[in-house]
Formats: structure tokens, sequence, C-alpha cells
């Protein structure tokens, strides 16, 4: 071999840089060996908590107030947050955990919580399930992926909702829609007795994923799915339906175009639009804004004017199986779920369904009406994932989304152009 | 008295060569031979770890398929990326997009930015400021550029619809109808993009030699033939440089885009880089995200093989002259 003839003096110049190599590493794995002896364990120490929702205004404060002076069991954990902007949370964090890093506690969306469960990042906690069953209500079903528990709802914002501007109602004496008939005579009522929008919702795929929640609306609304378990749906007659009386109302006129929902919501908050398909999480956001003509008193909310229920945001805390830090982790979720986590947790999520049944302060309610109507839909909403393809669900509702945008813009045949994606997809996924 | 002029150089005792100190000619030696190496090699280190480690792993990469969220638990699929791109319309769309975006751009911002150099190159009062001002857009963040152009393009309020609609034009889907979110985009790049060029021909202008150009105007040139005949062939080196570089910028350019349309309305707008991005982390799927990334690294390097092309035929030219 070649190595066996060298030069002795090459040789032992190899051989000197094989051991300071060797010393190098060994010296590395003690510092990699002693930093994780720091940090491992259950012996307490730091606690990462990811969560976007920690850099909105008004919200995010009020939730950090509620878990910081979180210790643990032990009274030895620090709990530090992490802080990530929404628009590129989901990034950020499947990038970390898929390189063995990231918090040890996040709050995810359904979305990637199937992803990363599937990717078997995520820790399960069925442990925790049987602890606590009696207390958790059905919402942590979504927690529940591939036969095991790896999450529970840690807000569950519905857009099974729609919200109006009482004092607009009141002018032109409309009653709140029920159907989708109604909805679209209101909303055109509203539009050439008051000049202002008569509606307002997303419809461009620049905002993705804000449209996928607004759209599933309207697909279930009208009865659709995307998939029966097994195979897609993507044609099917109620799909059609939903995507035609989508079209229609925006092809009415009613509702502004190009806006996007930061710029229909504040507008909607500003009086300039009649009514929204909105989540919990934005009602709270509006009412609570001073300086905005709508109110937690002059802000209506009602089920949707279609005739079953329409979707949620679903948001699920859960673990990381890589963290150093795993049974503390569990720990914080443990507390999370318990009575103190919920009652403190409850201020900063408003209206939303959690966990648990806990009833939000009696003065919010008082203040804020509205919300009643928000917790009861949290009940018979419905995720966006799609059933049986849960970790293909973006690509699914992109091409859909796309295919719907289309037909806004260039318009065709809805039958037909859901036929397309349907075929599309299939030879996509199989 | 007679002096010789041809009188012999008196010899002078030779100095004895300095001592050089004991052990230190391995060294010198050492270094002497390897100096040029050794002073690269932080540069080599560098571009080994940031540069070819990451090229190499990508193309690794696109001969997988791999999620994101598992990167390292990747299958290895051959060539079927490639050939799922290759006959994908939606990919061609994309390469299309990315060529009229970075032709658009490249040809808006080099003749505006050279135009302006020219104007701010002549004397008259206030040039200061103006170069100053004409600059701004350069500087300002590409984050905050992009949310002021989505605000010009607004349906209803943004100010470009107001204007069209004040000048009888009417008012148009700048971000929402397909026929203009290119324009839209390009529009805003551009705007960007200028000052830089611009800068960037200002400091050539002023290197134009100033005796060549009063030359051609005493043998009688108007400005316009002396700036065919002088500034024109000093400026165009330049231009070239500058052309190639904002080519390559074109066509890996990513956030002004994505900020401001997302890749829509209708993926007019999806070029190559966003493509990349909705593939990676949108559709979390990194084996055909590396691979649409290599075969945009060829588009690059076709650029620029071709740019070195008419660079030596130019050559060739101008020495034949």
């Amino acid at each position: 071999m070649k190595l066996n003839h060298a030069h002795p003096s090459r040789r032992a110049r190899a051989l000197r840089i094989t051991g300071i190599a060797a010393v190098a590493a060994i010296a590395l794995a003690g510092c990699s060996a002693s930093g994780d002896a720091g940090a491992g364990g259950d012996a307490g120490g730091e606690l990462t908590f990811s969560n976007w929702q920690f850099l909105e205004d008004g919200k995010g404060p009020i939730i950090w107030d509620a878990v910081k002076d979180y210790t643990g069991p032990n009274d030895n954990i620090e709990l530090t947050k992490v802080e990530i902007p929404f628009a590129n949370y989901a990034d950020k964090l499947s990038t970390e955990l898929g390189a063995g890093g990231g918090p040890d506690v996040m709050v995810l969306q359904d979305s990637q919580f199937a992803s990363l469960v599937d990717a078997g990042v995520l820790e399960p906690l069925d442990d925790i399930a049987d602890e606590l069953g009696d207390s958790l209500n059905n919402t942590n079903e979504a927690g529940f992926f591939q036969d095991g528990q790896y999450g529970f709802n840690w807000e569950r914002p519905t857009y099974n909702t729609v919200i109006y501007n009482k004092d607009v109602f009141a002018e032109l004496g409309l009653e709140v829609p029920t159907t989708f008939d109604e909805f679209l005579t209101t909303a055109e009522t509203i539009k050439s007795e008051l000049g202002i929008a008569g509606f307002a919702g997303r419809h461009q795929t620049a905002e993705i994923d804000g449209w996928t929640l607004e759209m599933a609306n309207w697909i279930y609304g009208f009865g659709g799915e995307l998939s029966d378990g097994k195979k897609l749906t993507i044609d099917k007659a109620e799909n059609v339906e939903a995507v035609e009386a989508f079209l229609e109302t925006f092809e009415s006129g009613v509702a502004p175009i190009g806006d996007d929902a930061s710029t229909f919501r504040a507008k909607f908050g500003q009086g300039q639009v009649g009514m929204m398909f909105e989540n919990s999480g934005v009602a709270t956001t509006i009412t609570s804004n001073p300086d905005n003509v709508v109110n937690g008193e002059n802000m209506g909310a009602a089920p949707l004017p279609l005739a079953n229920a329409g979707s949620n945001s679903q948001l699920i805390i859960a673990v990381n199986a890589n963290s150093k830090n795993k049974e503390a982790a569990k720990d914080f979720v443990r507390w999370v779920l318990g009575e103190e986590g919920q009652t403190a947790i409850r201020a900063g999520l408003g209206a939303s369904a959690m966990a648990t049944d806990v009833e939000p302060d009696a003065d919010f309610l008082a203040k804020n009406p509205w919300a009643t109507q928000f917790l009861e839909a949290a009940k018979t909403s419905k995720s966006t994932l799609v059933e049986g393809f849960e970790t293909e669900s973006k690509p699914i509702w992109r091409e859909v989304l796309t295919a719907v945008e289309d037909l806004r813009v260039n318009g065709g045949d809805v039958k037909s152009k859901l036929a397309d994606v349907q075929k599309t997809l299939e030879a996509e996924l199989g | 008295m007679a002096t010789s002029t041809l009188e012999a150089p008196r010899s002078t005792p030779r100095a004895a060569p300095p001592k050089k100190p004991r052990g230190s000619g391995a060294v010198s030696r050492f270094i002497e031979r390897n100096g040029a190496y050794l002073f690269l090699f932080p540069a080599i280190v560098y571009l080994a770890i940031f540069t070819v480690f990451p090229l190499i792993r990508g193309l690794l990469l696109s001969f997988t398929a791999t999620k994101l969220v598992n990167p390292a638990g990747g299958r290895p699929v051959g060539v079927e990326n490639y050939e799922y791109l290759l006959s994908s319309d939606k990919f061609w769309t994309s390469v299309a997009t990315t060529l009229l975006y970075t032709l658009f751009t490249v040809v808006f911002s080099v003749s505006i930015g050279t135009a302006g150099a020219l104007l701010l190159n002549t004397a008259f009062k206030g040039r200061g400021i103006i170069r100053a001002i004409a600059t701004i857009p350069w500087a300002v963040p590409t984050v905050a550029a992009a949310l002021i152009f989505v605000w010009i393009y607004n349906n209803e309020q943004g100010i470009l619809n107001r204007t069209t609609s004040a000048l009888g034009m009417g008012q148009h889907g700048w971000l929402v109808d397909p026929q203009y979110g290119l324009f839209a985009v390009t529009l805003a790049t551009v705007w960007k993009l200028t000052p830089l060029v611009m800068l960037v021909m200002l400091s050539a202008l002023q290197s134009v030699p100033q005796e060549l150009r009063e030359a051609t105007w005493v043998d009688g040139a108007t400005r316009f033939q002396s700036f065919l005949a002088v500034t024109l062939p000093h400026l165009m080196p330049t231009v070239r440089v500058i052309t190639l570089l904002m080519t390559i910028w074109s066509i890996r350019r990513f956030e002004i885009i994505f900020l401001i349309t997302g890749g829509g309305p209708l993926d007019v707008t999806n070029t190559l880089v966003v493509n990349v991005y909705r593939t990676a982390f949108q559709d979390q799927n990194l084996g055909r995200a590396a691979a649409i990334g290599a075969l945009g690294l060829v588009l690059s390097l076709l650029v620029t093989v071709v740019y070195f092309i008419v660079e030596q035929i130019q050559e060739r030219q101008e020495s034949q002259r």
C-alpha cells in the first residue's frame, strides 16, 4: 500500500499531524460532553419556549406574563422565550428541528405539526394524555396523529364565524344573514347604500397560508372536503359549489380586490367594511384597539351564513424530541394543561378555545359579548389538514388556491378546473 | 594638467554578505516558496467551507428525496428530480420568468443609471445634493422598499392607481392581475438598483481623460461625437462588468419579489429562486429544491460563459484594429 512505502520523515510527520488532530478531537468532544451535561437531564436549568405570539401587539406580552414565572415542580427551571416572527416561524423551526436543534417546547400550526410528527422530531406525550385525560376537552384530538399523542391544544382560533359592524347593520336595518344568498344580498346592500365594502376576505396566493384558512371556510361551509380520507376529492360537487359562491362574491364587487388581510382588517376596524369571516384572535385584536371605530360592543359575531361549520387555525403545544431537557419540557406542558396554567394563559387568548373548558374572565365576556359565539363555533370547526394526506396538505391547498385565483382572474368552468387539479395532484402524490 | 578620461574604476572591497541567523534558512526558503499559498490559505478555507462544501452538498441533495424536517433521512432517487423538473411546464415557465425579469431589470437599470450618471457628471448648481438624493433608493432597506411599493400598487388607495385614474388611464390590478405582476416587481427593482449603476458609471466617467475630450472639440467634434469617440469607449468595460453583475444578481434575486408578490399573481413572478423557496420551505421538498437550485446555477454559469466569450471576441477585434 502506498502509505507503507512513504518516506520515514513523511510518515513521522503524518503521525504527528494525526496525533494533534486526535488530541484536538478529544478536546472538542470533551467540551461538547461537558456542555451536554450542564444542560441535560431533569436537574433543572433553562427551558426554551418558542411561540410567534410573543411578538404580537397586545397579546404577546400578556401570554409571556402568564408563563414567565414558571419554575417547574422543583423550583429550578428558568423559562426563556424564543421569539420568531410568524412570517418565517414555520421555516425557521422546521430547519432547526431537522438539524437536531430547536427549542425545548414550541407552539405549532397543525400543518407543521403533522410534518414534524412524520419526521420523528416531536416527543410522544401519551403519558401526559393518560394522566390528564379527564380534564382535557376534545380539541386535544388535534394533537393525536399517527397513533400517538404528540401535542395538545394551545389555542384554537376558529374561523367558523362571521363578524359584522352592528352600527352599519342598524343604520340600514339589516338582519344577520344565515344563508349564502342572504349574505350576498346583505353585502350588496351595504356596498350600494354606504359605498363601503360589504365583505372582505383573502383571495390571493400571495397570502396562501391565511387564504387556506379562509377558503376552507367556504369549502367546509358548503359541505365539501378535499379528501375522503383515502383519496382526493377536489372536484366533488360541494367543492365546485363552494368555489362558485366564492367567485360570485368577489365578482359582485362587494369585496375589495387586492387588499391584503392587514389592510382589510384595518378597514373593518375603521368602519369601512360590513362583514368578514374571521378568527377569534383577529376579533380580539380589532376590538382591543382604542383607535378603532369598531369595538367590543358594536362588533357582532354570528355563525357562518353557510349550511355547515367552517375551519379553524389549530395551534398545538409540543415538545422537541431532541431536547436536552425533555422531562422539564414535559413538566411545563403538564403545567400549561393544568388549572393554574390554563387560567393564566386564558387572559391572552381572548375568545379562543383552549385545551380545557376554562371560562374566559367574566369582565372580558361582559365587555365583549361577541366572544361567546367564537367559543361555541370552535367546537364544530374543522382543521385545514387534508385527511389522509396531512403531510401534503400545503401543496394540495396551493394547487387548489392557484386554480381558484386563476378562475377569479381569467374566468372559466369551475368543475373542469377542479378536475384538472385533481388529476395533477393524483399524478404528483400517487 | 591633463587627466585621463578613461580611468579604471577603483576597486572597492566587496562587503561580506550578512550572516543569516542559524536555522532560519529552511523557514525563509519555505516562506519564499509557499508564501503565496500561505496568504491564500484563509481564503481557500473560507471558500471551501462556505461555498464549495454547500455547493457539493446541494448537488448531492438534488439526487435524493429529502424532506426539510428530516435532512439526514433522504433516499437516493438518481435523476428523478431533474426528470420531473425538465418535463414540468411550471419549471420552464419559471425559467422564462427569471430570464424576462433579468432582461428587463438589467436593460432598464443600466440604461437609466448610465443616463443619470452622464447627467450628474455635468456641472450645475446643487449637483452634490441631487447626487445624494439620487442614491437614496439604494440605501433604503429592501423590506421597506417592498412595503412602500405594495402600498403604491394598492388597488383602491394606491398612489399609482390614483394617478392613472386622474390621467384618464383607469385603474389596474398591479398586484392582482397577472398582466401587470412582472411589471410591478421590475419597476420596484429598477427603482432600487438604478442608483448603484449610476454611482459606478459616475466613477467611471470621472476617470475619462478631460484632455482627450478637449482634443476632439479642438478638432471640431460636436459634444455627441466627442461622447461616441472618447467617453463611450472608456465606459464600455464598466458597462460590461456592471451588466454581468446585474444579470447574475437578478437571476438570484429573492427578497423584493417575494415580499411584493410572493411569486403571484398566478405564478407570473415565480422566478427560479422563489420557486426554490416554495419547494424547500412550503412543500418541504429539499431534494427537488436543490435540483431547481442546481439548474439555476447552470443558468448563471451560462450567462457568465457567454459574457466571457463576448469579451474575448471584442478584445480580439480591438487588437486587430
